[in-house]
Order: structure tokens, then C-alpha cells, then sequence
């Protein structure tokens, strides 16, 4: 197998997640598929590079994430001052036990979280997408393209351990957003 | 085997829901869950979490045909083979 066999086998058939990914990364869909483009064209290049027997998908998320960083900082259109606002507002205010305030109200009306089932994928991905950037990244990358906490730290660049902890906190406010979500829908009685 | 504290187990139980645990750690969490008044809920809020966020994965967009045919004409006006 030459290496244009080897990336058609090994990296096209990542090309749904890799565009999953960068429509999560922000924008509208007409700048996810450039960046879909882009992150193939740099792989291809790069393809010797990759390690074979190691995962093409977290390869690929790595460079889309990189082409994508590169490009926002060349045009930054995006208010990341707000984020850094929203983020340590959440740092402030969020539990740091286990199950925290959260749990401690949903458990009284819904102690098995059924709220869950009952909301669309839609409003879920939404509440994702309004997640502030790290955060975000750690749950797309983890919980809906299942990467392993080590997979994720390489395409985030960052310790596992900062996955861990990013993940833990992406996940507290996904559920809060959705708790109250559903408590406005009336999917749940908050008494 | 090493006790299992509600500490432990409510501190590990995404580690235990997303299979980043020993098989050793994961079945003494796994013990504790099913058999601690305490914990058993969290588990079964969490797992509900969790489960949610399996099926929102699986409905995600698959890319669009065009974006297809794009990625594959540009490997193949590209021309050039990746270096060996």
C-alpha cells in the first residue's frame, strides 16, 4: 500500500468526526467544511509524519484544532475576553464537591436524572456549544467522539490530568444548563 | 483489596463511566456503587448524564456529499504523494 492508499484508509474515513469537531470549534458550516478542507490538505502533506498503528482520528483533531487556532488568531473575530468572564464566574460559583449544588436540587425532584432522556438533541448541543471554549472542547472531544482522556490531552495539548479536571467542570455546567433547560420546559417540577 | 470509600467511588465515577479505570479499580467501584444507599444515586444521575450524551453522539451530522467530493479532489489535484 502506497501512503495515498494508507491516508485514504487510515484518515478519510475520520472525515464525519474531523467535520463533527470543527463545526463544534465554531462558525457557520461553510467555515467547518474549509476547515475540514484545510486539516485534510495538512494531513496529507504531513502524512509521514503520522505514526501508523496510533489513532488517525486524534491525529487530524490536533491539526484541525491547530489550523483552526491559527486562523482565529490571524482574525479574531471571536470575543474570548467574554469567555474568560464566564469562565471565572463559573469558577466561583460552582460546587467543588462531587455531586455539588446540582445534584443536591435535582435529586429531590428527579433523583435519577430522567430529565435526561426527555431533552432533544438539539437544546444538548446548543448548551455544548455555549460552554466556554475549554470546557467545551474536553466534553466534544471525550464524550462525543470518545476519545480517552490521553487521546484528548494530545489534541488539547494539555496534561491529562487538565482534561480530568476541564472535563469534570464541562460536564457540571452541561448539566446545570440543561437542569434549568428543563425545568423551564417543564420537563421537570422544581416544586 | 482495599476498602472502598464513598469518598473514593463518588471522586471516580466518571473515571469509572468513561472506562479510564484499572479493571481492578472499576470493579471495586463497581462493587461499592451497587451496594451504598449513599452513592447508588449519584451513579444512577450520572449514568443518565452519560447515557444522554451517548445517544446525542451517535445522531450527530455526518459531513455533507460536497465536502466529500471536495476532500477528494483535492487529494487528487494535490498530485503530490505525500513524502516518503
Amino acid at each position: 500500500m502506497n501512503s495515498k492508499e494508507s491516508f485514504e484508509a487510515e484518515a478519510l474515513p475520520h472525515l464525519d468526526a474531523v467535520y463533527r469537531f470543527a463545526l463544534r470549534l465554531g462558525g457557520s458550516e461553510a467555515d467547518a467544511e474549509d476547515l475540514v478542507q484545510e486539516t485534510f490538505l495538512r494531513a496529507y502533506r504531513a502524512w509521514h509524519q503520522y505514526t501508523p498503528g496510533t489513532r488517525a482520528k486524534s491525529w487530524l483533531f490536533t491539526i484541525c484544532r491547530n489550523v483552526f487556532l491559527r486562523q482565529r488568531q490571524r482574525d479574531d473575530r471571536r470575543t474570548e475576553v467574554v469567555q474568560q468572564a464566564a469562565v471565572a464566574a463559573n469558577a466561583g460559583g460552582a460546587s467543588h464537591d462531587a455531586d455539588g449544588f446540582l445534584f443536591a436540587h435535582a435529586s429531590a425532584v428527579d433523583p435519577e436524572g430522567e430529565f435526561f432522556r426527555g431533552i432533544i438533541d438539539d437544546s444538548i448541543m446548543d448548551a455544548i456549544d455555549r460552554l466556554p471554549t475549554e470546557f467545551r472542547d474536553a466534553v466534544v472531544l471525550s464524550d462525543l467522539e470518545g476519545l480517552s482522556y490521553a487521546e484528548a490531552a494530545r489534541v488539547l495539548d494539555v496534561p491529562v490530568g487538565t482534561v480530568k479536571s476541564r472535563l469534570y467542570r464541562g460536564r457540571r455546567l452541561l448539566q446545570q444548563a440543561l437542569y434549568e433547560y428543563a425545568a423551564e420546559q417543564g420537563y421537570i417540577r422544581t416544586r | 483489596m482495599s476498602q472502598t470509600t464513598c469518598r473514593e467511588a463518588l471522586a471516580r465515577l466518571y473515571e469509572y463511566l468513561d472506562g479510564e479505570l484499572t479493571r481492578e479499580t472499576a470493579e471495586r467501584i463497581r462493587e461499592h456503587i451497587q451496594i451504598c444507599e449513599c452513592c447508588f444515586p449519584s451513579f444512577r444521575f450520572a449514568q443518565s448524564f452519560h447515557e444522554m450524551l451517548r445517544r446525542v453522539s451517535n445522531g450527530q451530522p455526518a459531513a455533507p456529499d460536497h465536502l466529500r467530493r471536495r476532500v477528494a479532489e483535492l487529494l487528487r489535484t494535490e498530485g503530490l504523494e505525500p513524502e516518503a
